[in-house]
């Protein structure tokens, strides 16, 4: 039986005090290295599958018949599919690479027991695996964003709490300091989840509510893993890249605090905004409108700290992949807020719900804010883990652009095809199929602005495979000089 | 439950919360608390990644020397 006392040693992440301050960021990474380059590749495995299927579902919005002989290609069931393999298959595995990375270094402790992260990540991917496997055969629950069946919640809440303790214990045994915004955005974050997926589950699945109470649950559920997990995690990132990057600190950085308290305040007080003039009581609907109006705090904080900051260094941001995305995620998520503190209004809802201007809100929250400071984030952390260059600009760029105006392209042609369409569905005299004709643009055009981030996305992840091979090839004959067998000089 | 109920119990304790984190804010920064929150703002920096130096660019392109170099060992 292992003493407690050499029980708490074993689990203790600090790193060992007689290393001097650059041994043990490197120390810091090394311990990093085989979890995050576990959970970024599958993340990206299964962001590309998320794209495949988006793009299939996308055409057959405008050419129905398009591979259509089967059953298991029905926009029904491919469209939950993307999103879940958006949410739970990228989402979750990125979020977890980046927030234990930012946590680990800003916390100066390393991860230990890493058999622990590796059982995790694996249990979490299979649970995501067959979650989508359910749905594509057929077996979705049909409640936004938990279709997987019932059963793959306590897996993937089993694998979540390993994964989370790390974060945890991470922040515990930090060394003395300053504790920075990321680091109570991470935690926060890894706190909130396990909450609202658990609430939802439970409210939806396990033991469901009756009625509009459902709608309700699911919608706070929907809101809430936008507003406190993957806002979090993202901001979390903006707010540890840009000024590493810079070499500059966030400017006004004491308004930072007041920021995340709104956001932990208010943001779970709007689960019913997409539900505004729908079937549920009128007081929950204002409730949501009033708290997301309070939300225009955390914006203001939030374009103040980043924008600032990166206009001051505007032509090194310019020069990083990192910040190109980063600060594309930032200008995403400042619009994202603007557009949900505006649209929250009952006034401009009244055009807005139930049409893809709703659409475009959760693709710019998802995609152009969270995935694009994803994107800067690996940019910056698997050359620090991997100990290499990353070896192409050609492939940044096409990366960069691809994703950028496939973006740009797909939230133009949902938030003004969203608009019309709201105009027009407000209008007694006009005919629901002649609105149903007028999204036949706004959907081609989103088949091609998903095409051009799939450009965009088959470069990332060829960047990442050469990255990956070339570091096996470094380590592979670092191994075999230490071992004589070849000589020095000819390790690359 | 009329609309004048609602005003006084949500929006009333909403809006008294509200301003008394602006004023807790405003103490914060008249008591020179300031410097303290501005010091946290560097706790990103290390000995590593110093203040001031830019950590990350696009990779230099390779010139055809240097690949040629490179397939020779």
């Amino acid at each position: 039986m292992i003493p407690f006392a050499s029980l708490l040693a074993s689990v203790d992440p600090r790193p060992d005090p007689r290393l001097s301050e650059r041994a043990r960021l490197s120390q810091i990474d090394a311990s990093m290295r085989g979890p995050a380059v576990l959970f970024v590749v599958t993340a990206l495995a299964w962001l590309a599958a998320a794209t495949v299927l988006g793009l299939i579902a996308s055409i057959k919005l405008h050419a129905p018949y398009f591979l259509s002989g089967t059953e298991f290609l029905t926009y029904g069931r491919l469209a939950p599919a993307c999103a879940n393999l958006l949410v739970y298959g990228w989402g979750c595995n990125v979020a977890f690479a980046v927030g234990l990375w930012i946590m680990a270094r800003l916390c100066e402790t390393q991860v230990k027991h890493l058999g622990m992260l590796y059982v995790a990540g694996g249990v979490w991917n299979f649970g995501v695996f067959w979650g989508v496997a359910a749905i594509v055969l057929g077996g979705s629950t049909s409640v936004e964003w938990l279709e997987m069946p019932a059963g793959v919640g306590p897996v993937l809440g089993s694998s979540y709490l390993l994964i989370a303790l790390w974060v945890i214990l991470c922040f515990q045994y930090r060394q003395a300091g300053p504790v920075y915004v990321s680091q109570w955005y991470l935690l926060a974050a890894f706190c909130w989840f396990p909450w609202i997926y658990f609430v939802g589950e439970m409210m939806t699945l396990w033991a469901p509510a009756r009625g509009t109470v459902q709608a309700l649950a699911d919608g706070w559920f929907v809101q809430n893993a936008l507003g406190l997990w993957f806002t979090p995690v993202g901001l979390a990132a903006i707010y540890y890249c840009l000024p590493k990057v810079l070499g500059r600190p966030i400017r006004h950085y004491y308004l930072a605090p007041l920021g995340f308290l709104v956001l932990a305040l208010f943001s779970p007080w709007t689960g019913a905004r997409n539900l505004i003039y729908g079937p549920v009581p009128v007081w929950i609907q204002t409730v949501s409108i009033a708290a997301s109006v309070v939300l225009v705090v955390t914006m203001v904080v939030t374009a103040i700290n980043f924008h600032l900051t990166a206009w001051a260094g505007r032509r090194d941001v310019w020069e990083s992949p990192t910040l190109r995305f980063v600060v594309f995620g930032a200008v995403a998520f400042t619009l994202s807020a603007v557009i949900g503190v505006v649209t929250a209004l009952r006034s401009v809802n009244v055009v807005t719900h139930f049409t893809q201007f709703a659409v475009g809100q959760g693709v710019n929250g998802l995609y152009a804010f969270f995935t694009m400071a994803m994107f800067g984030v690996i940019y910056f952390m698997l050359p620090r883990l991997l100990e290499r260059e990353w070896p192409s600009r050609l492939l940044i760029q096409w990366h960069f652009w691809g994703t950028g105006a496939g973006v740009v392209l797909m939230l133009a042609a949902l938030y003004i095809g969203g608009w019309n369409q709201g105009m027009l569905m407000n209008d007694a005299t006009v005919p629901f199929i002649a609105v149903v004709r007028q999204l036949v643009p706004v959907n081609e055009l989103r088949t091609l602005a998903l095409a051009s981030m799939a450009v965009g996305l088959v470069a990332f992840c060829l960047h990442v495979v050469l990255m990956l091979v070339g570091a096996l090839i470094s380590a592979s004959r670092a191994v075999l000089v230490k071992n004589g067998i070849l000589r020095e000089g000819s390790v690359g | 439950m009329d609309w004048d109920f609602h005003r006084w119990v949500i929006l009333l304790p909403g809006a008294l919360l509200f301003c008394s984190c602006v004023a807790g804010l405003w103490w914060a920064i008249s008591a020179g608390r300031g410097p303290e929150a501005e010091r946290g703002a560097r706790a990103v920096f290390t000995a590593e990644e110093p203040e001031g130096v830019v950590q990350d660019r696009f990779p230099a392109p390779r010139s055809r020397a240097s690949l040629r170099q490179g397939s020779s060992n």
